[in-house]
């Protein structure tokens, strides 16, 4: 696995968005994340009214990473599909290549079938982005960030 | 693996706090949790067992505004400590940009912080990763209890690669030196992006 960043370019952010629109208005899934396995956001569309997407990310790719081991005891290199049901809210998650994954959460204006129908050409259009933006060096320089500390203690 | 978005003008790396079992790893997340101003941070997950021992991980969001026009993410993690839980610090490990080695710094803690370190060190393997390309830092808890170690033996047993890294003398239960090792790792890992 490599330590290069991921980096992602304004062309790379609005095809990422238009990919991800395209499937909530196809799949009427309220919310979608694009992970980097690692736990990060890459991209996200729709609405969630818990958990912000970090966390949401962090705690997908948590899982999926441990399903993968489950896999690989029984003897699968991996299961390309994840999906937990709820009493309201949904989750089903699908690998996007060897770096990334994609969330969606769903309630019942839609179907589990409907999610993974489009989830299915979802992940096959985002994977030459994902592919993109993971095999290459950040091009343009970073800021040099202010000397001192980032975080500072609350004094109350 | 740190990602830099140019469009949402947004940086977000992952630091991992790792070290031997009971060696303070959550007790720093909680104190940093406890003590950084609201706007700055998500809230603090712990995937804990119902005796308060690490199952999986503990996940701490933070945010600053403005590192040089972009908002810089860091996402905090710890591993679990306890031996038997080594597939799953394996897991946390994927794509860290940085890492925190928690030490317990009692002399009688020695052999287990020895092991950890080299199992940190097999784990980081497994991914292709070494200490020499992940910016990291040494933090020697539990100065305010008896029977420490001293500086010297603590740097002989951990602090022995080729270059020697920052270290941190902490008590993480009241703080001291908790947002120093948080400041260094975050610096050192936003140092290492601006040459990557």
């Amino acid at each position: 696995m490599s330590l290069q960043p991921v980096v992602i370019y304004e062309e790379d952010d609005r095809e990422l968005s238009e990919r991800l629109d395209a499937f909530l208005r196809a799949s009427r899934a309220s919310l979608v994340i694009l992970i980097d396995r690692s736990g990060q956001v890459i991209s996200q569309r729709g609405y969630t009214k818990q958990r912000p997407a970090e966390e949401l990310a962090a705690m997908a790719a948590a899982a999926f990473a441990a399903t993968e081991q489950v896999a690989r005891i029984i003897g699968e290199n991996s299961f390309s599909v994840l999906f937990h049901e709820g009493e309201e809210q949904n989750v089903h998650l699908s690998v996007v290549g060897e770096n990334a994954l994609m969330l969606t959460a769903f309630d019942d204006r839609t179907t589990l079938g409907l999610v993974r129908l489009y989830a299915g050409e979802a992940t096959d259009a985002l994977l030459p982005i994902c592919t993109r933006i993971h095999s290459r060096s950040a091009g343009a320089p970073l800021p040099r960030a202010e000397a001192g500390d980032l975080f500072t203690p609350d004094e109350a | 693996m740190a990602s830099i978005n140019y469009a949402q003008r947004e940086i977000t790396c992952k630091v991992v706090y790792y070290g031997c079992a009971m060696c303070g790893k959550t007790t720093n997340l909680e104190y940093i949790h406890e003590h950084v101003p609201n706007r700055d941070k998500g809230g603090l997950v712990s995937l804990s067992t119902q005796g308060d021992r690490t199952l999986f991980f503990d996940f701490l969001p933070l945010e600053v505004q403005d590192v040089g026009g972009f908002t810089a993410k860091f996402q905090l993690y710890t591993v679990p400590g306890q031996v038997v839980y080594n597939a799953t610090r394996r897991l946390v490990l994927r794509g860290a940009d940085g890492i925190i080695f928690v030490a317990d710094a009692g002399y009688d803690r020695a052999k287990e912080n020895v092991e950890s370190f080299d199992n940190m060190l097999e784990n980081l393997a497994q991914y292709g990763y070494s200490l020499d390309t992940i910016p990291h830092v040494l933090q020697y808890n539990k100065q305010d209890l008896p029977g420490i170690a001293p500086r010297h033996y603590m740097d002989f047993t951990l602090n022995r690669q080729a270059t020697r890294v920052p270290v941190f003398e902490t008590v993480a239960t009241t703080g001291i030196g908790v947002f120093d090792t948080l400041n260094a790792a975050c610096q050192l890992v936003l140092g290492k992006l601006r040459t990557a």
